[in-house]
């Protein structure tokens, strides 16, 4: 991973259409500003994360035929 | 970053593709079935987590139910259950961005599918859950697929299918 030092409101570019910029640092939180493309998607990391470890988790159990036919069961009767 | 890869991946030579015609799956779930290369789902970003999966297909339930297969093409183990959100959250709804609408390509209100990806846990059916945060969006025109993640605070990751 690259590595850089900035100081409040200095910047850094990623290729020639992503602008970041260090908006104000404060004791332990950091304002990052990002000026993007409309087709770049831009996600805090945990979020990103949690819906990756969610899509995981889905695909695990998706795959045993038992369980997808409990569920269908259970919306069978809830529909009832 | 390391990136999450579906089980399985190495089984793409079960995958047989006959020049023009029909591919040729070796589904865990359905077993060997062929495919139309015209019901093929493009995901030019595959799912979070699931970047290198990039060719999907969707096959029903059957019986009326809201829920369908999202089975990926070159992956033959790896498989999703989606669902019509609007049959268990009548307001839900999605804003695409700009960045959606590019990749998904251009789609009239009648070609653009919405599903909800289903979590559900071994042996206890009633604690299924739907990523209201993160739907599937298929435009069936261009036949072009995305996982979106939404802003919206209040679309849980974890929305009880059952209340």
């Amino acid at each position: 991973m690259l590595v850089l030092t900035r100081k409040s409101s200095e910047g850094i570019r990623i290729g020639d259409t992503v602008k970041i910029v260090i908006v104000e640092i404060k004791e332990n939180q950091i304002k990052v500003g990002i000026e993007a493309p409309g087709d770049v998607t831009i996600h805090r990391e945990e979020i990103y994360l949690k819906i990756q470890e969610e899509n995981v988790r889905a695909a695990e159990v998706a795959g045993s035929a038992g369980d997808v036919d409990e569920v269908t069961a259970l919306w069978k009767k809830k529909e009832e | 970053m390391e990136r999450v890869r579906g089980a399985g991946m190495e089984r793409v030579k079960s995958v047989t593709e006959r020049g023009g015609g029909a591919i040729h799956i070796n589904s865990v779930i359905f077993g060997d079935i062929e495919v139309a290369p015209d019901s093929l789902i493009a995901f030019s970003h595959g799912l979070v987590g699931f970047y290198d999966v990039r060719r999907f297909f969707i096959r029903d339930f059957g019986e009326g139910l809201p829920f369908k297969w999202l089975h990926a093409v070159d992956v033959p183990d790896l498989s999703f259950v989606i669902a019509d959100p609007l049959t268990f959250e009548k307001d839900y709804h999605v804003t695409l961005r700009k960045s959606d609408l590019t990749e998904l390509g251009p789609m009239s209100e009648a070609a653009c599918s919405l599903y909800v990806i289903l979590t559900m846990h071994k042996g206890e059916p009633s604690k299924t859950t739907a990523n209201l945060k993160a739907p599937v969006i298929i435009n069936t025109t261009t036949m072009r697929g995305k996982q979106v993640v939404l802003t919206d605070k209040s679309y849980q990751l974890q929305h009880p299918l059952f209340k």
